[in-house]
């Protein structure tokens, strides 16, 4: 270290020019920079986690719909209306209804007022 | 105007000390050298009083600028170098093998006598940052030197 401190001294024997200080006195030559580095680092940190967790977000929701298998629509029963737009008693669905009418056909059924379990 | 705001005062005392650091981290640029020195003192003279420590800010902002010089223009202006009396011509040639970051920590801490924590603030850089370069660069100064430093 006493070998690389004395040479070091060497750097004794060079010396700017007075022109660096003339020129500094003219006045600043180029723009400031806006802040610390260091916190604009933080900055740009935390703001490059914020978008890694909004996009892990989004590409965890979208996997996660995709673990369950689509539900199927459910059956949308159609029911046939009177005339007066009420349903006929007592059925309650079109398949009920064919079953009412095979069974009535068939003889097998009586009137329309007797129920079906 | 107080002494710790008198330029003048500040650049006959820390002004050629502040270049020589600067010209030993830009391997011997004197351009990088004068520029990043003239803009630093021209930046404390327009803040004044507002800075509170005058000798930091020139070092920090000097280190700074001469950081993004050497990063914006081209090496090889052989033009621009300084020409020194063989002892130095020696340690420079081996000091330019360095990166910038350990000319700086090599030549603040055994020349200026600046403890790490120091310059790890002038730099902008962190102690152990500092602690690295400053081994690595010592390291490799006794390697192209061949001699136990």
């Amino acid at each position: 270290m006493t070998d690389l401190r004395r040479a070091l001294r060497d750097f004794d024997d060079v010396a700017p020019d007075d022109d660096v200080f003339r020129r500094a006195k003219s006045g600043p030559t180029r723009p400031l920079s806006t802040g610390n580095p260091r916190r604009e680092r933080l900055i740009a940190g935390v703001t490059a986690v914020a978008v890694f967790v909004l996009a892990a977000t989004f590409a965890w929701n979208v996997l996660e719909q995709g673990d369950d298998p689509e539900q199927p629509m459910p059956e949308v029963e159609t029911v046939e209306v009177g005339a007066d737009g009420s349903t006929l008693w007592p059925q309650r669905t079109r398949a009920e209804l064919v079953t009412a009418q095979t069974r009535t056909d068939a003889g097998t059924e009586g009137s329309a007022g007797s129920s079906i379990p | 105007m107080s002494d710790a705001h008198n330029f003048e005062a500040i650049w006959r005392r820390e002004g050629p000390a502040l270049w020589r650091a600067i010209l030993a981290y830009a391997g011997d640029r004197r351009d990088v050298a004068d520029d990043a020195v003239a803009e630093a003192f021209a930046r404390v003279m327009e803040r004044g009083s507002a800075v509170r420590d005058p000798r930091a800010y020139l070092y920090r902002v000097a280190f700074r600028i001469a950081a993004s010089e050497l990063r914006d223009r081209s090496p090889g202006l052989e033009d621009h170098v300084v020409t020194h009396p063989e002892p130095l011509v020696d340690l420079l040639a081996a000091m330019r093998a360095l990166s910038p970051a350990q000319r700086a920590a090599v030549y603040l801490h055994y020349r200026a006598d600046l403890p790490i924590r120091e310059i790890a603030r002038l730099l902008d850089t962190t102690g152990a940052a500092v602690r690295v370069n400053l081994m690595r660069g010592r390291r490799r100064l006794a390697e192209l030197l061949g001699e136990d430093r």
